[in-house]
């Protein structure tokens, strides 16, 4: 429709062409995770001497074998678990919040949290009873492959239903209720082994519901990163689609948009991340809520080619922050991972939103 | 303009639809539809509330199926187009809720570049041209760099259509564009409309229950019935009076009807040309034509309205306050009077 003889509207275009600027804030935020993930391989509840790191992690020589164990058994696996978990779980929440137009969404909002839990519980719980874990003791894995194997098949389960469901459904409103129906019952079946239980697993299933970023080591790492790293992968490849949705599914696929592809890759991309992370650190809750909501207000945009990259940082950030407290370095006992995440970040979050609500922010 | 420039453009076929049952799954709301859409022609789609516009509008851009029948763009099947193709033909303009969302209007109109440009979202320097001419056909450069939250409702419904013309579209669909606007941002709208069809040549279909401002410019009026089940679509075609509109329009021809409605008698005043025209034109039917000289900024124009089955031409009533001050009736009564003059369609010229 516009004329095509662009010669010259191109040389003028120079002028006018918007400017390239990564935000001050992401430049802030790579800044402040490197200094975490710093603090979080040098703090712990043992003290290891910073002249010392230096030794340990490059030339891997050190006057004390056990810091180096806990260097590079521990610190550093629990480190990356929590910058990939932190990054990808926020992610996971901005392309729920986007999907569903809803600002409170999560990845757990699928149900497929749920559905882990449901496996970890059973397996737990039940201890011996069930498929998984005879499976799992017939093979020869411990107790916290069980738990994950079992967290991986709840997971799987949901993940199935919802992907059905969103072939069925249009709306997306209503897979949102899909979801969280799919969350009570699982919920509630949790809540009637509960009663029946040995008070020592119920132990055990409250200890895991406390969320670790200790418990994937090296070994659950192996498995967890690809997975986190596809999800994260994912969301990145469909800014574009993303962004299209912003304005509703019939905009998107008036712009040419697949919106049912979309939605599918959406799902199942947040779904194997939430899944995989509570498999392997337990649930893992808050970071996926409140990472799009900060990253919001540090690029004050709805970009998802902005957003996407600052909310996998400040999750991470978030993520590396919370495991630092709760090692409480320099002491011996550990706090649970969730009760940090919101203890600290909730009134976080509240300020934030209440100091720029007037200004540009509402969500 | 010239005028046979604007009847070239016309004669392109853009889409058509043949038997077209449109609904939603056992709900036929319209069938038995056989519409053309050319290129510049403006069409208003005219009809009570849930009768199926909306559904009509989405079915002929492809984002909903139809129930029965074809629908052709450019010679294709539609449902055969590529997704992305169709964007690059069909852009569709509807209200849009910014509530949560922070883009600046620059931002906001590149969307419309999707179709064009890869998964990684880089615009080349053709997308940034297009979005400022867009921006710039809109009238609305300035608010390239705001955030769209803080627009009024007016310069958010410039940024959507900007929007709409960033994906460079042949046909335009507008559903009920007019509606949070106010009187004097209705008239910008149909001025940039009517350019949009006259100047580029671009199709628009718009929804609409400001049938008084849409009339002005439309060449056609598509009437979903509601008396009628199922609701057919009656299509009036008027390409030579269209053109007396337009000018009309665009050169703020006066006309009056006698406000005494004693004698078959209006009043005009317009370049010499149009007084020559409308001369002819009235001459047919017996009236009478008198020169007047119109105070400033009160003007009628000429309206196409299409009533139960036959085409019929009825006056209509623009800048309300003046013409009632001028004429010492209510509007009301006025508007009520003019309407019921009007010609039947054997008698057009």
């Amino acid at each position: 429709m516009p004329n095509r003889n662009r010669i010259i509207d191109i040389i003028d275009l120079q002028k006018s062409m918007p400017r390239i600027d990564i935000p001050v804030a992401v430049v802030l935020c790579v800044v402040i995770l490197l200094i975490l993930i710093f603090c979080g391989i040098a703090l712990g509840s043992i003290k290891i001497p910073i002249g010392e790191l230096d030794n340990i992690l490059f030339v891997q020589k050190s006057s004390n074998e056990a810091w180096k164990t806990i260097i590079w058994q521990i610190r550093i696996p629990r480190t990356i678990t929590a910058v990939l978990v932190g990054g990808s779980l926020g992610v996971a929440g901005l392309q729920m919040q986007t999907l569903f137009r809803n600002p409170v969404a999560d990845s757990s909002i699928l149900g497929v949290t749920a559905g882990a839990t449901w496996g970890v519980a059973l397996s737990v719980l039940i201890g011996t009873a069930t498929p998984a874990t005879d499976f799992a003791s017939a093979i020869g894995w411990e107790f916290t492959s069980v738990t994950t194997f079992s967290a991986i098949l709840g997971a799987a389960l949901v993940l199935f239903i919802i992907l059905l469901a969103a072939q069925k459904v249009r709306s997306v409103g209503i897979l949102l209720i899909i979801g969280l129906m799919t969350s009570y019952v699982l919920g509630s079946s949790v809540t009637l082994l509960l009663a029946y239980a040995d008070p020592e697993n119920i132990q055990r299933y409250i200890s895991w519901g406390f969320g670790s970023f200790r418990s994937p080591g090296w070994r659950g790492l192996f498995w967890l990163a690809p997975l986190l790293i596809l999800s994260s992968i994912i969301a990145t490849a469909s800014a574009k689609q993303l962004n299209a949705v912003l304005f509703g599914e019939a905009y998107a696929n008036s712009i040419g948009i697949n919106t049912r592809i979309l939605k599918t890759i959406t799902l199942a991309s947040a779904a194997i991340c939430a899944g995989a992370v509570t498999a392997f650190c337990g649930p893992i809750t808050f970071i996926g809520i409140a990472a799009p909501h900060i990253a919001r207000m540090l690029t004050k945009t709805s970009d998802h080619f902005v957003l996407i990259p600052t909310t996998m940082l400040v999750g991470a950030i978030v993520a590396t922050l919370a495991e630092i407290v709760a090692q409480l370095p320099g002491h011996d006992s550990v706090l649970p991972l969730n009760a940090i995440t919101a203890l600290i970040g909730a009134p976080i979050v509240i300020w934030v939103l209440v100091k720029y609500q007037t200004s540009t922010y509402s969500p | 303009m010239s005028i046979l420039n604007f009847y070239a453009r016309t004669n392109e076929i853009l889409l058509t639809t043949d038997q077209l049952k449109i609904g939603y799954g056992t709900q036929v709301l319209i069938s038995d539809l056989n519409l053309n859409i050319k290129c510049g022609e403006i069409i208003a789609l005219i009809g009570e509330n849930g009768s199926g516009k909306s559904t009509l509008i989405r079915t002929l851009a492809g984002v909903q199926a139809s129930l029965a029948g074809k629908i052709t763009l450019n010679g294709h099947p539609i449902q055969k187009v590529d997704r992305n193709e169709k964007a690059k033909s069909i852009a569709t303009v509807s209200t849009v809720t910014t509530e949560n969302i922070m883009l600046t209007g620059y931002k906001f109109v590149s969307h419309g570049r999707y179709p064009y440009i890869g998964w990684n979202g880089h615009l080349r320097p053709i997308d940034h041209s297009v979005i400022s001419e867009s921006l710039e056909l809109v009238k609305a450069s300035h608010l390239a760099e705001r955030t769209i939250h803080s627009l009024s409702d007016g310069e958010m419904q410039r940024l959507v259509i900007a929007r709409a013309l960033a994906q460079e579209p042949a046909l335009l669909f507008l559903d009920e564009p007019t509606v949070f606007l106010d009187q004097s941002t209705k008239l910008i709208l149909l001025n940039l409309l009517r350019d949009l069809a006259v100047k580029h040549g671009l199709a628009i279909v718009s929804a609409t229950h400001d049938i008084e401002y849409f009339q002005q410019i439309s060449d056609t009026i598509w009437n979903i019935d509601s008396d009628q089940i199922p609701r057919k679509v009656h299509s009036s075609n008027t390409e030579d009076f269209a053109l007396d509109i337009r000018d009309g329009f665009s050169q703020r021809m006066a006309l009056v009807v006698d406000p005494t409605l004693l004698h078959n008698r209006i009043f005009i005043d317009a370049s010499d040309e149009l007084k020559a025209l409308a001369r002819q034109l009235f001459r047919r039917h017996a009236w009478e034509v008198t020169e007047y000289k119109a105070k400033s900024d009160y003007w009628l124009t000429l309206g196409m309205n299409q009533e139960s089955h036959r085409s019929q031409i009825q006056w209509l009533l623009i800048n309300q306050k003046k013409l009632s001050e001028i004429s010492g009736n209510s509007f009301q009564e006025l508007a009520a009077a003019v309407n019921s003059i009007r010609f039947t369609a054997d008698q057009m010229p």
